[in-house]
């Protein structure tokens, strides 16, 4: 029973330690999956010039569950025919997000579909140049922070194991 | 859900929330256009005429009409678009945007050009939401004598603007493909007005064994349509400009009926009509069909032999 009791301390504090790591790799997967999208819809807009929605469909499978939980609800809108406003557009972001990137992010979709061929390519390129700072804070994050909380939660199990025997 | 119903909610979607309402209240079997300038009153053509709109419906009172802002134009453009402006930009350049369900929204803004070619419209100031109309039926009167069993007769079909010409062919498409089932017909529908194809869909009914081509000049459609879909009939809109004619004559020397309309307001326009009247000289059409303000679109005033003398009227 105790050797079952300690068991089960370790592992809940793997476990925390894991969800923390999930946590910096799912934002760096979501960051990962925005700049896909931006190349997807990149490629799209020089050659075949299908409509937005027609790109989410298209692509939605191949990005993560948070990123097309995002996708889902900017299609809505579009399919509903809403007015795409700023204020709807921030109740679609990811709560694990900071506040300047969903800014940024927000504005990515708030802009999205409203300029000529040309002038889409270009704010797409310069969009993907801040996602990639994004992305770059969001690995270096998972590498350091994640890796370290992760460790940090095997000890400290191992030391509440300990203590309790 | 009729097909005007169905007409009246898709422009709805597309309008901001002061002129959907508005719009809502109206009766849709009767309006031809919706016409939106910035800063400037609302219009509704219905009934053959303009009308203000308000939020009570249509007013010959210009004193409390609703505005239309800069913000309501682009509202407009972009829900039209999908939010997919560069994916409308052929039809920008024309000065149109063909919605679902066949909903053509002329374009007025300002032209960018370079090296000569029209890049696309910029800066739009005004709109004409056109709201097209299925009248089945009304071209059935004149298919006993554009047909000599069961070949199909060349044909131009002559009307002046806003009389129905549009509506007047897709119903001819269709009551082809219903009477004359083993027949192919293609339309060659430039501006996506008679078929509405939308993603590979007709929204507008043309008949089973109608083929449709969207958005592409008539020489490409004539050309390339004859050799890849053998059609027995080609039916195309708005003949205007003299490569459409010479298309028209090589057409109907190929063996393969063809039904074209024109903008005139009859026989005697078409007479003066700078390469129009080679074609009455030179016989390259065996019917015409003049089309006039009626009651509904599409109402046949006269049939006319290739000598100009009238069969049916």
């Amino acid at each position: 029973m105790q050797l079952f009791l300690l068991v089960a301390i370790f592992c809940s504090f793997v476990v925390l330690g894991f969800y923390i790591y999930m946590h910096y790799k799912s934002r760096k997967v979501f960051f990962e999956n925005l700049i896909s999208f931006c190349d997807h819809l990149s490629i799209e807009i020089s050659f075949s010039k299908n409509i937005t929605l027609q790109v989410i469909e298209r692509y939605y499978k191949t990005y993560s569950r948070h990123f097309q939980s995002l996708l889902q609800g900017y299609s809505n809108l579009l399919t509903d025919k809403q007015d795409i406003t700023y204020q709807n557009i921030t109740t679609l972001m990811w709560n694990k997000l900071k506040a300047h990137e969903i800014s940024i992010i927000t504005e990515f979709f708030y802009e999205l579909g409203r300029h000529g061929a040309i002038e889409e390519g270009e704010k797409l390129e310069n969009k993907k140049i801040q996602f990639d700072g994004f992305l770059k804070n969001a690995q270096t994050a998972q590498k350091k922070e994640a890796s370290i909380y992760l460790k940090i939660c095997i000890i400290l199990g191992i030391a509440a194991v300990i203590l309790l025997i | 859900m009729n097909s005007t119903q169905s007409i009246a909610k898709l422009i709805s979607e597309i309008l901001p929330e002061h002129l959907r309402s508005a719009f809502s209240i109206l009766p849709h079997d009767n309006i031809n256009e919706l016409r939106l300038r910035t800063n400037a009153p609302a219009i509704v053509c219905a009934f053959g005429k303009n009308r203000y709109l308000t939020q009570n419906g249509l007013s010959n009172n210009p004193h409390n009409p609703i505005i239309v802002t800069r913000a309501d134009i682009e509202t407009i453009i972009h829900k039209a678009s999908s939010y997919s402006i560069y994916a409308i930009n052929e039809q920008l350049k024309q000065g149109f945007i063909t919605i679902r369900g066949g909903i053509r929204i002329g374009i007025c803004g300002e032209v960018v050009v370079e090296r000569g070619q029209v890049l696309t419209i910029k800066n739009v100031q005004s709109l004409n939401i056109r709201v097209p109309h299925e009248i089945r039926g009304c071209s059935y009167p004149v298919l006993n004598f554009i047909f000599e069993n069961p070949r199909p007769l060349r044909t131009l079909v002559i009307s002046p603007p806003g009389c129905g010409k549009t509506t007047f062919l897709r119903d001819l498409a269709w009551q082809i493909s219903d009477k004359y089932q083993l027949l192919n017909t293609l339309v060659l529908d430039e501006r996506g007005e008679i078929a509405a194809a939308h993603l590979g869909e007709n929204q507008l009914d043309v008949g089973d064994t109608t083929d449709v081509i969207t958005g592409i000049n008539k020489a490409f459609g004539f050309e390339n349509g004859v050799r890849s879909m053998r059609p027995d009939i080609i039916i195309t809109d708005e003949v205007a400009t003299k490569s459409d004619i010479e298309m028209l004559k090589l057409a109907t020397r190929s063996g393969v009926g063809v039904i074209a309309s024109v903008h005139a307001s009859g026989i005697d326009e078409i007479r003066t009509k700078p390469y129009f009247c080679d074609l009455i000289n030179e016989q390259v059409f065996d019917r015409y069909v003049v089309l006039g303000i009626g009651d509904t679109p599409g109402k046949v005033q006269g049939v006319y032999d290739k000598n100009l003398r009238m069969v049916a009227g």
